[in-house]
């Protein structure tokens, strides 16, 4: 696991300097490899396929913009996970701020509009009564993590979802090991009794 | 550890990031308690249904608005660098006339300018400079008493000020009336504080040393100069301060005088430049109406000291001193 992790980051560390050379399409082969990535991730931390998809964009503006900030001590993906985290969380907080002025509309929440895009999520299943029922408890499931303060939330996206080790959350969060440890402890635990309470 | 500490171990545990006696401390504690048992199985489901989530895959436009908006970025590069330089069988010749042509402005302008700061007297250049330009309001005020023709009375009156034996015998008060009945300029003449090191034999009066008894003969021969000239006052600027006004400046008591624009600014400036050459400051007085520098330089370094502090303030009062003079001169910096 830790030699295919190392290989990647061999990989990735030619690219960027093949990149830094000014061979575009090194730059291109990693959007390519990342993008789905990062866009789960903003995606879950953002609650919005919308937001995520230019939060997904930014982030690679910005990493080709601030190329020369990245020193090569932490792995690319570490460094570009960092800048989309960062990103996330101001529109996350963004989002935050407008709905608390929006007005409130007694007669039933405002339709979305026609042109927004949504994520096509997969949900393999043998029964048409199967898929509903894994659709209604994913939904669970995301109101739960929708539930958890920001930073509880990228801990858990890191983690569980992006199977980051503790040591790159620790260099993507800037946090000690203690402190992960305890938030991660903390977001499952309020995710548990979530599910338990819905269920 | 207590059940608490434990509790907070589990997901860690969970993912095997705990140390191996933390893991076997777990492990035991976990046998013993039911309710850490359960927690954890909760745990274990609950990550597990978190890694059951789908993920949502990119929409398929995404990397290629990503690599347009990139390009664009590096496109608003490569305009600026083709706006610059290319083609550059033009731009390249353009650029260096431009650049030749800035070169020549600023190497004219920086001689424009150094022509109008004032030039370091040297002791036959005051005739010159005042004839080349008419002389400010503060110039000729400074002029007025160390250039316009003297008395008897008053030359005699400043030798007595620079030899204590003729001080004593005569008690006139030190001070220097301006001889020109029709201005009645009167300037006191402050004493100063190192007068006894001064020798008094040799007096400057423009062009070489006389002693005393020349100096007297030369102050008769003023008088008479002054007589013959008679309402001509200051006829020859210039001319008063090579003969009446140098005869007044000793060999061993020298004064400078430059306008500046911030005195306080250059107090320090002026001080950095008698230090840099290896002159001693024997005595300041600062806060008065004038600054002065009471100094002890060498006299071959008097012309360097000049060019210093033209650089600092525009010098209206150069050291009259022979260009062959020798050892060690007490003079007085006035700002």
């Amino acid at each position: 696991m830790s030699t295919d992790r190392q290989n990647i980051s061999d990989q990735d560390l030619a690219l960027v300097a093949s990149w830094r050379r000014g061979d575009i399409s090194s730059f291109e082969a990693l959007v390519r490899k990342y993008q789905k990535r990062i866009l789960n991730i903003a995606f879950r931390i953002t609650d919005s396929y919308e937001d995520a998809c230019e939060v997904t964009q930014d982030a690679f503006l910005a990493a080709y913009k601030g190329i020369n900030s990245f020193r090569g001590t932490a792995s690319f993906s570490t460094w570009l996970t960092s800048i989309t985290l960062n990103l996330s969380r101001d529109r996350y907080r963004q989002n935050q701020a407008k709905r608390r002025n929006e007005v409130c509309y007694l007669d039933g929440p405002l339709a979305e509009g026609e042109d927004a895009i949504r994520p096509d999520i997969p949900y393999p299943g043998p029964t048409a009564l199967e898929k509903l029922e894994r659709r209604a408890f994913h939904e669970r499931l995301m109101q739960c993590i929708k539930a958890l303060s920001i930073e509880f939330r990228e801990t858990l996206v890191l983690r569980d979802m992006q199977e980051y080790s503790y040591r790159e959350i620790c260099d993507i969060l800037d946090l000690r090991e203690g402190t992960v440890k305890s938030r991660l402890f903390r977001a499952r635990d309020m995710v548990k009794d979530c599910l338990k309470k819905g269920l | 550890m207590e059940h608490e500490e434990f509790r907070l171990k589990l997901a860690a545990y969970l993912d095997n990031a705990v140390s191996a006696e933390e893991k076997e401390e777990i492990r035991k504690h976990l046998a013993m308690c039911g309710r850490c048992r359960g927690e954890i199985a909760d745990l274990e489901l609950t990550v597990s249904h978190l890694k059951t989530l789908p993920e949502v895959d990119p929409p398929s436009w995404l990397a290629d608005k990503i690599m347009a908006k990139v390009e664009e970025e590096g496109g608003q590069r490569s305009t600026l660098w083709k706006w610059l330089f290319f083609p550059l069988h033009v731009k390249l010749p353009i650029e260096a006339l431009a650049v030749l042509f800035i070169c020549v402005t600023g190497f004219f302008l920086t001689r424009m300018i150094n022509e109008e700061t004032p030039i370091t007297a040297k002791p036959s250049a005051p005739p010159a400079l005042t004839k080349a330009r008419p002389p400010s309001h503060e110039e000729s005020e400074v002029r007025s008493v160390s250039a316009l023709p003297k008395t008897k009375v008053d030359i005699q009156r400043r030798l007595m000020d620079n030899h204590p034996k003729m001080e004593e015998k005569n008690q006139v008060p030190s001070l220097s009336v301006n001889p020109n009945p029709q201005e009645s300029t009167v300037t006191q003449e402050k004493a100063l504080p190192n007068r006894k090191m001064i020798e008094p034999e040799l007096q400057w009066t423009g062009n070489e040393y006389f002693t005393e008894k020349e100096t007297r003969s030369a102050v008769k021969e003023e008088k008479g100069a002054a007589e013959s000239k008679g309402g001509k006052k200051g006829k020859s600027l210039a001319g008063g301060e090579d003969s009446a006004g140098s005869v007044l400046q000793r060999a061993g008591n020298v004064e400078i005088t430059i306008i500046v624009d911030d005195p306080a600014l250059a107090s320090g400036k002026i001080e950095n430049a008698v230090t840099s050459i290896g002159g001693r400051i024997n005595g300041r007085s600062y806060g008065g109406a004038t600054n002065q520098l009471i100094i002890r330089i060498g006299a071959d370094k008097v012309a360097r000291l000049v060019d210093r502090l033209s650089r600092i303030g525009a010098v209206k009062r150069y050291p009259q001193l022979s260009p062959d003079a020798g050892g060690t001169i007490d003079m007085i910096i006035r700002w």
